[in-house]
């Protein structure tokens, strides 16, 4: 549904304030959920207060290294324990201090962190579309080059022509 | 010694007979329980295929012991059933019955599997409840007829009903309970969608749980046998008169079982009790002091 | 007398509707302590958006679990549209908000049947399902399925509903409200009924708030947490719209919110098919979701609210996309109401929540 919804980049560090002041303005917590990204994991925590403004708060902490630890919100939200287990079992991103914590068990997958394994199809798609992008990126250079060189001829020949 | 060999002779017939009625009439139970629900149901003879199939299964126990008990429960159900369709002593039947109940109980317990213990603990609380209105009723019975022997029922002018009619509403209430019937099937229902999985008999499985469903049968044709002790007298149809009364009242529990939600068992206690006190205790007042 | 066993309850018990195990710790049949314990149903299938595109995603989320399946569909359907631009149709968001909230009937009559399983009222439990059949045939009726429905799309619906299917959906649901009144009366009067519902499992508004619960369950301690008041969608249409709450905060009142919700499905049903405007049913979706581009999405699920999260990364595969339903946020409310109950009023507790634990899961 087109709900009325916000996005903001915070860093780590501002997490454990953000969760405080929500508790006290009367939000719950919605959801948490992660990224995988080359570059590490993004958390994204969404608050909502109903019977307010209804607009879905989602803030985003964009590459948390892969293997890092982040603090629980379980102190001010205990209903999130399922989603901070998840981002433990299928991320391996480790959660400190939860009040409910299953300790890497909570889906007892096959494969560890299953979401941040990239698979060989995966690795190719990417390097594909990195390969397109980048071909893009240098005949978009060269066009721009080629242009610039033209005006460059086109100057001369004007203050040329001017000077005479 | 002709007592004796009348127990014998009426238990192997029981021990024949039994089986058979009880199956019938547990087939009617579900088809007519379904036809209540809106349901076409199984065929009237399944629970025979149900018990047939179980006896073909592999023998699956926790232990050696489970098996012997039950088979000790049966044997005393059977008992029960000669003593009673015999002519025999009333009180000794509900006695028997009694030690049928707790072997079956003691099987349970012999599993050491928390549901089945659950299950064990509840059934021994609904031996609780209705143990007091059964001996009641025995008690009624001799305080009107003169004897605890039901052949004895036979020389009586009036069935016991005309005098001992509170006491016959408490042994209906109580019925439901024996006969494993909502609100009150709550060690376990011929459902397994309940709290417990299968609750006393979650551990008994193949040739056990055949023998567990001829049990029941067993008793259920003997408790119903007590409801038609009552409409008995010495007049040529009372027979008659009683198999009518019967078929209406098992009509009846069908009827409860399908319009009722399982109750805790401390409901069931209370108002078992409290049943078997008014109704059986103003019924034997009044029959002392009248 | 007096010492703790450990039951363990689930994952398989016939009970249960969904895979969840838990170790009750139990002391002359009063719950000391339960432990939930999940994952028994976990097929990753988030990370299928690596190999379905955006249009083949739907047919995945709609098999997440099959009695949402209507709801997954469109709740995933809406993000898409909102991470794409995509202006779905008007006739098309009436469609999906009719087909919605039949889901909605056809999941709380299912909710019903199993709770009056659970308590022993098996006649109850059949004639529950029995009506819930033809919510069933109308679905057979409309698109070809009964339970996955495979009639929404990513820009609009599959197909496209003539008047006259309309005018029979009416009829049959009028047709159900008789017999519906019948049952509510059995549940919500029968004194063996209430001496199992009343009083149990009792959460506090103010746990409910803490705990972050959702759906029914919540609304049934009084948290006005709907999202059909956000407006958003075809929801905007309706004439007036005020969510069922109850005040007593236990097992009775989530039966009682939602035997009600049934009836208010109904009326939302009547409402959108008297007001359907005519027109096209589906906008064909071009291109794909922009590298970067965020959108998330709810719903009022018959569970409670779902959350919908979708991110591309310029291709046609999503970069993710994240369902969180509401068994999920309900899971802490269910640990703590069962926490000092009797033995005998588990099941009714697990089930009060209506636990999707294949939604929860994924």
């Amino acid at each position: 549904m087109a709900v009325k919804q916000t996005y903001t980049d915070i860093e780590l560090a501002q997490l454990l304030d953000l969760a405080a002041e929500k508790k006290a303005a009367g939000y719950r917590c919605v959801n948490t959920h992660c990224v995988n990204t080359v570059d590490g994991v993004d958390i994204i925590y969404t608050f909502v207060v109903d019977g307010g403004d209804d607009v879905y708060e989602n803030y985003r902490i964009k590459n948390v290294p892969h293997h890092g630890h982040i603090p629980s919100i379980q102190g001010y939200f205990p209903g999130v324990f399922p989603f901070e287990n998840e981002t433990q079992d299928l991320y391996g991103i480790t959660v400190d201090d939860m009040l409910l914590d299953f300790h890497f068990n909570f889906y007892s997958t096959d494969v560890s962190e299953p979401m941040t394994v990239i698979t060989p199809e995966k690795k190719a798609a990417m390097e594909k579309a990195a390969k397109i992008a980048k071909a893009k990126a240098a005949k978009a250079a060269k066009d721009a080059k080629a242009k610039a060189d033209a005006a460059k001829a086109a100057a001369p020949s004007a203050t040329e022509e001017k000077g005479e | 010694m002709t007592t004796f060999v009348a127990t014998v002779v009426g238990s192997i017939c029981f021990a024949v007979l039994a089986p058979i009625v009880g199956c019938f009439l547990d087939g009617l139970d579900r088809k007519i329980s379904a036809g209540m629900q809106g349901r076409v149901g199984p065929k009237l003879m399944q629970p025979y295929w149900d018990v047939r199939k179980l006896l073909q299964k592999e023998k699956m126990s926790v232990n050696t012991v489970e098996g012997t008990y039950i088979a000790c429960a049966l044997f005393f159900a059977i008992v029960a059933g000669g003593l009673f369709y015999s002519g025999g002593n009333f009180l000794l039947c509900t006695l028997v019955i009694t030690l049928s109940s707790l072997f079956f109980i003691m099987a349970a317990y012999s599993t050491r599997s928390p549901f089945a213990e659950v299950g064990a603990a509840r059934e021994t609380l609904q031996v609780m409840s209705y143990e007091p209105m059964v001996i009641f009723t025995a008690v009624g019975m001799y305080m009107i007829a003169g004897t605890f022997d039901v052949a004895g029922l036979f020389d009586m002018r009036h069935p016991l009903i005309c005098y001992g009619w509170p006491i016959f509403l408490g042994l209906l209430f109580i019925l439901t309970i024996k006969l494993r019937k909502s609100p009150f099937d709550i060690s376990s229902s011929h459902h397994a969608h309940q709290e417990l999985v299968k609750g006393i008999t979650t551990e008994m499985s193949g040739p056990t749980l055949a023998r567990v469903q001829i049990l029941h049968w067993c008793e259920n044709v003997l408790f119903l046998g007590w409801t038609g002790m009552f409409f008995l007298s010495a007049g040529p149809a009372s027979l008659i008169v009683a198999l009518v009364f019967v078929a209406l009242v098992y009509f009846l529990e069908i009827w409860i079982d399908n319009n009722f939600a399982r109750v805790k068992w401390q409901v069931m206690l209370k108002w078992a009790w409290i049943v078997a006190l008014v109704a059986g205790g103003i019924n034997i007042a009044v029959l002392a002091f009248a | 007398m007096g010492k703790a066993t450990i039951i363990p309850f689930g994952p398989q018990h016939p009970v249960l509707p969904e895979p969840l195990h838990l170790d009750l710790v139990v002391e002359d049949e009063k719950v000391i302590e339960a432990v939930p314990q999940i994952g028994f149903i976990h097929r990753g299938l988030e990370k299928l958006t690596e190999t379905r595109d955006y249009n083949q995603f739907i047919y995945i989320a709609e098999r997440i679990c099959g009695i949402c399946a209507v709801g997954h569909s469109l709740g995933y359907a809406e993000t898409v549209e909102g991470l794409m631009g995509l202006e779905v149709p008007k006739r098309a968001s009436y469609l999906r908000v009719i087909l919605h909230e039949m889901s909605r009937i056809h999941s709380h009559m299912l909710w019903m049947g199993l709770a009056a399983d659970a308590f022993g009222f098996e006649s109850l439990f059949m004639h529950c399902w029995r009506l819930r059949e033809r919510v069933l045939d109308l679905f057979e009726a409309m698109t070809g399925g009964r339970v996955i429905l495979s009639a929404v799309r990513v820009g609009g619906m599959v197909r496209d509903q003539d008047a006259a299917t309309l005018a029979h959906v009416q009829e049959v649901l009028e047709g159900i409200k008789d017999e519906y009144h019948e049952i509510c009366r059995a549940f919500l009067n029968d004194s063996s009924v209430r001496s199992r519902l009343v009083g149990v499992g009792v959460i506090e508004h103010d746990d409910a708030v803490n705990l972050g619960m959702v759906g029914p369950f919540a609304r049934a301690s009084n948290v006005v947490n709907d999202v059909r008041c956000k407006e958003a969608g075809a929801y905007a249409e309706l004439s007036d719209f005020t969510p069922i709450t109850s005040t007593d905060c236990d097992c009775y009142a989530r039966v009682e919110v939602r035997a009600k919700e049934i009836l208010q499905s109904i009326d939302i049903i009547e409402e959108m098919i008297a007001r359907i405007p005519e027109g096209p049913v589906f906008e064909k979706p071009k291109g794909s979701p922009a590298d970067g581009a965020m959108a998330c999405g709810a719903l009022e699920q018959p569970r409670g609210e779902c959350y919908y999260y979708a991110q591309g990364n310029g291709t046609k595969y999503l970069q993710r996309m994240r369902m969180r339903t509401p068994t999920s946020m309900n899971l802490a409310g269910m640990a703590a109401a069962l926490k000092g109950c009797d033995l005998a009023d588990v099941n009714m507790i697990v089930l009060t929540i209506d636990p999707c634990i294949s939604c929860t899961e994924r």
